[in-house]
């Protein structure tokens, strides 16, 4: 009876899903000048239909209730995902030195979804789904919308998985990542997964299989974390030297300090081959967003189109054009000047010898310090190269992009300076790093030669 | 019995620790004392088993710390390490977290409740038992700290610093009257740090006082204060860590004035 009241009663577990109601009105609030904004685009188009207001309170109404009802999807979801003890740091110092295992329930509540909340995710989204036909039932551009989601109660029971599942996929990234565990194979088949939910049959059903394969796999892969981490190894450590030097590369990580006594090298240093499987499979999602995006607008002008030509009252509608997809593509040139810019930024800073000095005393090129400068400028030369390939048409935007990244990628791996460089040769925290030791007693020389000046005097 | 033999760490260069030997004996509740900074929370941390020492190795009833997995399993469900400032997940209340932690300790459920009850009533945490730990103060998060470690029923407890971290003087004397009470029992082995002698005096069966990293002295407190020909423990462990510390003041208001 007791037992009931506070441990395993379904009330008591579910208590901060209550709770979380408290929560929704910040959303809400945040989401009144957006929906304001989407109900004046909205009212646009229906003013083109001739029955509509730009203040109209039904599309304010159907835009709040989406948002507000999209908000408390996505917090329940988060709710379980956040008690995941690998994405807490605290939580994993607490579960490392107690007496916790994997099996025992965990101490602070359940990191995988239940049925209860796949219940309410359901109904929330049923709701959500439901609402927007009970909004403007009979109103032609939300029927065409209606069509282009697929069926209301489909939509919204796709829409908490596709949620979860992105969710789920994203925790699984971080705990790879964080926890160096990328051999495994669930990431990569994931990733190559993911595009086909919608790509290239456009089906709610066949997307839900697939949306179901993938969280499945998620789910292995993040017990399979759970499991094989290693709770009651990962401080285990007998070997002095190693301890020694793993507490060394750690101050030295933040610090800078002793980091000249960590002859290991980093473990989040990763091969060539890794580096281009996660470089691929970041161009497949990218491409296949770029894809799906562009289909979708073309799909939904085209049923436009086709209403404004067989109803006289939408005759007036203007289509907006579809983004190009070379447009779309040169975006990612701006993360590669800006890592170029930070590079040459960084030259800038820790380089001993100024631009002046060099004027005066023609060094224009010193290789110790300027070798920095080659990797960006040949990051920036290439992109610059193939960027101007493919605007003559020479090769194709799918083609720039592959070729783009994997380029990239050699620039970044075979140029100088290369990770051990930094490490053990060069400045290796970038602007924060202390000089190496022999520098520093140089500069502590130098620095004792001078007279002291305290205090202003 | 808590044996730490031969404990050596380092943090970086600096030595911490250096070559100490100690051990507690079942039933006993030895308290660590020491100026900041000189290694305490070091080495009850190395007794808990959060980390391995450089040097030397620590023994619970006999069971080398950290020497195989098993060992370690069965050391920790004996032991109890309360940290000056422990993790308290800000999202769970307080009772979820202590049924968390006796459940951890497998400690049999009908007793777990009656424990519970008992130590928020105690700690007098009743009220706020079933609000999210975010919104306790400095001082309830300390007590649901204590509570944390004492509902494990764990034979062997580190506790460091327990009366420091905002308590009000009705939970200090709750907590000293209780680690009185646990003092008695013959199958309790209690290791504690405490940097205010008059707390532990009449608490304590022996004392052990760091100072540079070493044991300076480990004894009872009577002895302790036969040894340095002083009348209280206060003047006593002032005498073994700062055996000139007055005329250092005296020089300062010499200066002064």
């Amino acid at each position: 009876m007791r037992k009931n009241r506070y441990l395993t009663s379904t009330w008591q577990e579910h208590r901060h899903l209550i709770s979380i109601f408290k929560i929704l009105l910040i959303p809400y609030f945040l989401c009144w000048p957006v929906s304001v904004f989407v109900a004046s685009i909205a009212s646009e188009n229906r003013q083109a239909a001739g029955d509509m207001t730009p203040t109209d309170p039904d599309a304010v109404r159907l835009v709040c209730q989406l948002f507000l009802l999209g908000a408390m999807t996505l917090i329940v979801i988060v709710f379980r995902i956040a008690n995941n003890p690998l994405l807490s740091k605290n939580y994993k110092a607490y579960l490392i030195n107690s007496t916790w295992e994997y099996g025992d329930p965990l101490p602070f509540g359940k990191c995988f979804h239940t049925w209860l909340d796949y219940l309410l995710i359901f109904g929330i989204t049923q709701l959500a789904a439901w609402s927007t036909l009970w909004a403007m039932p009979d109103h032609p551009f939300l029927i065409k919308l209606q069509w282009f989601l697929g069926s209301g109660p489909w939509f919204g029971f796709g829409l908490g998985i596709v949620a979860a599942v992105l969710l789920l996929t994203l925790l699984n990234i971080v705990i790879y990542f964080g926890q160096c565990r990328h051999h495994r194979y669930e990431l990569p088949v994931i990733t190559l997964l993911l595009p086909l939910v919608i790509h290239p049959h456009y089906n709610v059903y066949i997307g839900c299989v697939v949306l179901m394969v993938i969280y499945l796999l998620c789910l292995n892969a993040v017990r399979y974390n759970l499991r094989t981490f290693q709770w009651l190894e990962a401080n285990y450590q007998t070997d002095p030297f190693k301890q020694l030097r793993s507490q060394a590369y750690d101050i030295g990580r933040y610090t800078g300090t002793m980091y000249y006594l960590a002859p290991d090298k980093p473990s989040y240093s990763w091969t060539l081959r890794g580096k281009m499987l996660m470089g691929m499979l970041g161009c497949w999602l990218f491409h296949m967003t770029v894809v799906i995006s562009i289909e979708l607008m073309q799909r939904i002008m085209n049923v436009l189109a086709r209403e404004a030509m067989e109803n006289p009252e939408m005759s007036g509608y203007r289509l907006p054009s579809i983004v190009d997809k070379h447009q779309i593509i040169y975006f990612l040139v701006i993360p590669v000047l800006g890592f170029a810019l930070v590079n040459i930024g960084r030259w800038f800073i820790t380089c001993p010898v100024p631009i002046y000095v060099r004027y005066q005393l023609g060094y224009w090129w010193i290789r110790r310090f300027d070798i920095l400068l080659l990797q960006p400028i040949a990051m920036v030369g290439y992109a610059i190269a193939i960027s101007a390939m493919m605007t003559h048409r020479w090769i194709s935007p799918i083609l720039w992009l592959y070729s783009f990244v994997a380029g990239l990628i050699l620039i970044y791996h075979y140029l100088p300076p290369k990770d051990e460089q930094w490490q053990y040769t060069w400045k290796n925290n970038g602007f924060a790093a202390l000089p190496k030791p022999d520098e520093n007693q140089v500069r502590l020389r130098i620095k004792a030669k001078k007279p002291a000046r305290l205090f202003g005097t | 019995m808590i044996e730490l033999i031969n404990i050596t760490h380092h943090y970086g260069i600096k030595p911490t620790l250096r070559n100490v030997n100690l051990t507690v004996n079942t039933g006993e509740l030895l308290c660590v004392m020491g100026p900041n900074g000189m290694g305490k929370s070091t080495l009850l941390s190395i007794a808990a088993g959060l980390f391995s020492p450089i040097q030397g190795e620590v023994k619970i009833h006999g069971k080398v710390r950290r020497s195989t997995i098993e060992t370690e399993k069965a050391i920790r469900r004996k032991i109890v390490y309360l940290s000056d400032s422990p993790w308290l997940p800000p999202s769970v209340t307080g009772r979820e977290y202590l049924f968390a932690i006796g459940r951890m300790y497998r400690v049999e459920e009908d007793r777990l409740f009656d424990h519970v009850d008992k130590l928020l009533d105690l700690f007098d945490l009743t009220d706020n038992a079933d609000s999210d730990m975010s919104g306790y103060s400095t001082g309830q998060k300390k007590k649901i700290g204590i509570c944390g470690a004492l509902v494990t029923e764990s034979p062997v407890m580190i506790l460091d610093e327990p009366f420091s971290g905002g308590l009000d003087s009705s939970a200090l004397r709750v907590l000293h009257q209780f680690l009185a009470k646990l003092a008695q029992r013959q199958d309790i082995t209690i290791m504690m740090a405490v940097p205010v002698p008059e707390l532990v005096e009449d608490l304590a069966h022996r004392i052990a006082i760091i100072k540079d990293g070493q044991i300076a002295a480990c004894a009872t407190a009577e002895e302790l204060k036969n040894q340095t020909q002083t009348q209280t423990l206060s003047d006593a462990l002032e005498q073994i860590i700062h055996p000139d510390g007055n005329k250092h003041v005296d020089d300062y208001f010499e200066v002064s004035s």
